[in-house]
């Protein structure tokens, strides 16, 4: 009369992993492939600051991706780069998804003025560009790597707390969460272990999504002399040394960093849509 | 079933476990009354039924005795004791382990990311003051205790591994982990089907019997009430119509509401009866 109804569960398990994703497989491959050259690279090849060689020359089988105006070789300095991006990109997306779906959970939970408050708040944060928000952040605080973390981070955050307060909306209505308050658990323990963990999927989601994002402003910043500076080995600051070099026909300095921010973004949405399209 | 209970007879009226006087709730933005004036008793080992039709302000009594009122829902006015205590202050009544409450859909009442028994553990390390390992021993014999076998693999279960009855013994496993004086049920059996019923209610009159805890089970259903109850309240339109023991009120019911509810129930078994 009570047997366990566990069949059911692997059935389910199974079609998922059945089911082709080829968008998924494709931005982990690339990510992965990304994260290892990361990893090893930089012990492998030359050294990002060397002039290793006369500068602007071209892409051939000794510098596949052409030396810059100081005659530094470009794939050197592009795979010592993806540390920094990768780096960047992701705690920036962590640290406003934590952020984030922090303020979304107690806002959504508790309703009333609360909510009120934090959604004006979050309006504000909206009405500036994320781009415009972080620069002027970071201007006003100075520039650093770690700065620059938070300024995109805060420049983030308005979707997480959009999201996550609207799914705890729902959830909290649900018997389970008046179930933990009969039982005694305060509205910092409801919220925070049984309607958050209920609630954040949609925000799984926006941070990879974010991490694309963040590695373009991060990008874009440099390009405007923000946050990373030259001679930093980095995709956005290359392709703002090498952009005045494309005039020139020296397209190869801008082209290739360029090549790989799109690459990475790209990939990291291929995710973050598979991820989205999965019945969250 | 036991349709005859002497145990809840004699351990009854002295001092009632729960009492609630006067109770009134209002909806904040209209004003308009959901409860008015409901007082009810519900004594040691006594199972109570609180009955009436949708809207009727049933559950509106179970949330507003756990503390637990929707917004946009308030009290105003109404006195609860237990055991001759006064916790008319919420903060007295939504902590204490002396109430338990299960609820009408038991695959909403179970959190989906966690196991079952994780859950009951959390419960009975949070009430009893237990270690996590005592916690996880006191959830599998608690899960035993509600006729589950095999308790081990029941408490590693996903709530969405389980049947409807089975999540309900579960959420009935969890009320008893904070060893209640009092278990509200509110609709407890309405989103299983009848032999499934049968069993939750069985399980529920057998525990009343062995902890001695007073029960307020909320219904529409009275052949539940019929079959569990020794008393037995009518709610009508947040007024409370009639109440007495439940062989009294089904066989002579003194207001016409509970005379037009019967008569429902009974058309509604004669046509069951013909097809």
């Amino acid at each position: 009369m009570t047997a366990l109804t566990t069949p059911a569960a692997p059935d389910t398990l199974r079609t998922t992993a059945r089911r082709r994703r080829p968008f998924l497989v494709l931005g982990v491959v690339v990510i992965g492939a990304l994260l290892i050259v990361g990893i090893i690279g930089p012990f492998v090849v030359a050294d990002p600051a060397a002039r290793i060689a006369a500068p602007f020359l071209p892409p051939s089988a000794e510098h596949w991706f052409g030396t810059d105006s100081y005659g530094r070789d470009i794939l050197a300095r592009c795979i010592h780069a993806i540390r920094l991006d990768l780096a960047l990109g992701v705690s920036v997306a962590l640290l406003a998804m934590v952020i984030g779906s922090a303020v979304g959970v107690v806002s959504g939970y508790l309703g009333g003025k609360v909510d009120d408050v934090v959604m004006r708040l979050v309006d504000i944060l909206m009405a500036f560009p994320g781009f415009i928000l972080a620069m002027i952040l970071l201007v006003s605080v100075g520039d650093s790597i770690p700065n620059l973390a938070i300024a995109l981070a805060i420049a983030q955050i308005a979707p997480f707390v959009r999201l996550v307060r609207a799914k705890s909306l729902s959830e909290r209505e649900l018997d389970y969460v008046a179930a933990a308050r009969v039982s005694g658990a305060g509205w910092l323990r409801t919220a925070f272990a049984h309607v958050l963990p209920n609630s954040i999927r949609p925000a799984a989601v926006q941070l990879t999504l974010v991490c694309g994002y963040s590695i373009l402003n991060v990008a874009g910043l440099a390009y405007l002399g923000v946050g990373i500076h030259p001679p930093t080995a980095e995709w956005g600051v290359m392709v703002a040394e090498g952009a005045s070099n494309m005039l020139t026909g020296q397209w190869w300095t801008a082209f290739f960093p360029g090549l790989l921010i799109a690459i990475t973004v790209a990939a990291l949405h291929f995710i973050g849509d598979d991820l989205a399209g999965d019945g969250a | 079933m036991s349709a005859t209970r002497p145990a809840a007879e004699t351990t009854r009226r002295d001092v009632p476990l729960l009492a609630i006087e006067g109770l009134g709730v209002v909806a904040e933005a209209t004003g308009a009354p959901i409860l008015t004036d409901v007082s009810l008793e519900v004594a040691p080992g006594e199972i109570v039924g609180l009955v009436g039709e949708s809207g009727s302000g049933k559950s509106m009594t179970s949330f507003a005795t756990m503390g637990i009122l929707p917004r946009g829902v308030r009290q105003t006015a109404g006195r609860f004791t237990v055991d001759g205590e006064d916790v008319t202050d919420v903060r007295d009544r939504s902590v204490s382990s002396r109430f338990a409450m299960i609820f009408q859909n038991p695959r909403d009442s179970l959190n989906p990311l966690m196991r079952v028994g994780d859950q009951i553990a959390r419960i009975a390390a949070l009430h009893q003051g237990m270690s996590r390992a005592q916690a996880r021993a006191e959830a599998v014999s608690m899960l035993e205790r509600v006729h589950i076998p095999d308790g081990e693999r029941a408490a590693r279960a996903y709530p969405h591994q389980l049947s409807g009855g089975m999540c309900q013994r579960v959420m009935i496993a969890m009320a008893l982990a904070c060893r209640p004086r009092l278990l509200i049920a509110d609709e407890p059996t309405t989103a299983l089907d009848v032999t499934v019923q049968a069993r939750i209610l069985d399980l529920v009159v057998e525990l009343t019997e062995e902890t001695g805890c007073g029960v307020l089970l909320v219904t529409h259903d009275l052949g539940v009430v019929a079959e569990t109850c020794d008393r037995l309240n009518v709610l009508y339109r947040g007024d409370l119509v009639e109440s007495g023991p439940v062989d009294r009120v089904l066989a002579a019911p003194r207001h016409e509401y509970t005379r037009y509810l019967l008569e429902s129930a009974n058309e509604l078994e004669d046509t069951d009866g013909a097809a």
